[in-house]
């Protein structure tokens, strides 16, 4: 595992400019009057699509065969890649968040503290999504088909949501999800985003397991 | 050290069905054509594809049951892979130093000193020969029970060859108990290291047997017609048509020297009993 982080740390070290690039952009986009939640989503969700890259440096040359003769387990290889993953994204989201302090401290803007926390909250929380999804995707299909199919399964659930929203929830009884309250949709939703990484890495295994190098 | 049991598998119209076993303190070689099985063999010992059947035991344990403790234990070096290009060889060494409770970090980097490997080149900008030679300094870096190697000198010139090659004696000098598992097209390369040989053909073990066997006992018969029509028949392997009449080979060459006088009997070669054994009819 540790080696394996390293391997990726490494690769990671080796796109410097494509990080310093995106802290720029970042930059630019939070002093020209970007949402700072957009700013930070944005850092955070690029870091965890480096992730998803390191699956391809990983196959790039048959390297999957040469990884494997290695003290690497299939179902330990898919752990460090969620591992890195959250971590990549922790640290997206701590440079962003040290980047967004810094313009709130300097340029002192009209943003609400509960707002823009709210914001950085949900930042990690769309990137440890992204991550659940984009994975086994990446793993199963390669980088090339994964963008297709994600393109039509994220259509096809916008789709879903869209109909669900104009036929399906005007005729719900709103009153017990008012009972629920706050700290209980906050119970449910940790329960749901557990159960989806959770979910997630064990298809992600499977998939590995199968594969045939 | 590695037992490969009446392992099948099948690859559209490929077919592997191979028993091999390496011993420890024995270097074995798996000789054949491109395409004859070897590095599906490989691949099925170190649990890269599954089988239809048969049993691998490597280390003394089921292959599926091995865990990353044992595979410390392997070194391997694959043809067709290697690490990621994007790194360099001091990654590399990061790397291998997080995985490898025995790595000798000294040693390796001494060895890539030695055979001109820069520390801070990504590896994609590596000819094919500091390739190879990364592969073979990193399979030897963490005192590995069992190399396994796939083509290590493959696509290599003659001077880079002889230097991985005395690498490899190097390594093989200083433990007694450890075995390699060693394949290559090159003749030369297997009968300087292994003490016996397996040849693969279209997926079948074809003959396994010692390699100082092989070069003292084997022999190629070069027969006409009328010679070949009175020879007694009990030694001889495969034959092949020629212009000449018929090449034969035979396991007991001695045999034929001593009992026809006159004959041409010529001393066995690996290539000889590869092309003989692979392309010759049966007697």
């Amino acid at each position: 595992m540790k080696g394996l982080l390293m391997k990726d740390f490494k690769l990671l070290a080796g796109q410097k400019q494509y990080f310093i690039s995106i802290f720029l952009v970042a930059a630019l986009l939070l002093f020209s009057g970007q949402h700072i939640s957009f700013v930070l989503t944005y850092m955070t969700m690029l870091c965890v699509f480096f992730t998803i890259s390191t699956v391809s440096y990983d196959e790039h040359n048959n390297g999957y065969a040469f990884l494997f003769t290695l003290p690497v387990s299939r179902r330990g290889y898919v752990v460090e890649k969620y591992l890195f993953g959250l971590l990549a994204g922790c640290i997206g989201w701590a440079a962003s968040m040290c980047m967004a302090l810094g313009f709130i401290l300097m340029r002192n803007p009209d943003v609400e503290s509960g707002e823009w926390i709210a914001g950085a909250l949900s930042a990690l929380l769309t990137a440890g999504f992204m991550l659940s999804f984009a994975l086994p995707m990446q793993l199963k299909f390669g980088a090339e088909k994964s963008r297709i199919i994600s393109l039509i399964f994220v259509a096809a659930a916008f789709g879903f949501f869209a109909v669900a929203a104009k036929v399906v929830i005007p005729h719900w009884d709103m009153q017990w999800m008012q009972a629920i309250g706050t700290g209980g949709w906050l119970a449910l939703g940790s329960v749901f985003y557990a159960a989806l990484l959770l979910g997630s890495v064990l298809i992600s295994i499977r998939i590995m397991e199968k594969k045939q190098f | 050290m590695l037992k490969l049991t009446e392992v099948k598998k099948q690859y559209g119209r490929f077919a592997l069905d191979c028993s091999l076993t390496v011993y420890p303190g024995r270097v074995t070689g798996l000789i054949g054509r491109n395409g004859a099985g070897k590095s599906t063999t490989f691949k099925a010992a170190l649990g890269l594809i599954s089988t239809d059947s048969g049993t691998i035991e490597v280390l003394g344990k089921p292959q599926t049951a091995l865990t990353p403790q044992d595979k410390e234990k392997l070194g391997v070096v694959l043809s067709d892979s290697g690490f990621s290009e994007y790194l360099t060889v001091r990654d590399v060494a990061a790397v291998m130093r997080r995985m490898f409770a025995k790595y000798d970090d000294a040693k390796f980097r001494e060895e890539c000193r030695r055979f001109g490997l820069p520390e801070k080149k990504k590896i994609k900008e590596f000819s094919t020969g500091m390739r190879a030679k990364l592969k073979l300094i990193a399979a030897m870096s963490h005192e590995a029970k069992l190399l396994i190697l796939d083509e290590p000198t493959s696509g290599l010139d003659v001077v880079a060859r002889d230097e991985l090659l005395e690498l490899l004696q190097e390594y093989l000098a200083g433990c007694d108990d450890n075995a390699v598992l060693m394949s290559s097209h090159i003749s030369g390369d297997l009968e300087k290291f292994c003490d016996d040989l397996y040849l693969i053909s279209d997926g079948k073990i074809l003959l396994h047997e010692e390699t100082d066997v092989i070069l003292s006992r084997y022999g190629l018969i070069k027969a006409d017609e009328e010679q070949c029509a009175v020879l007694d028949k009990t030694y001889l392997l495969k034959k092949k048509k020629e212009s000449f009449g018929y090449s034969l080979l035979t396991d007991q060459r001695q045999f034929y020297l001593d009992n026809y006088p006159g004959l041409a009997v010529e001393k066995g070669s690996i290539d000889e009993v590869i092309r003989m054994m692979t392309a010759g009819l049966d007697i």
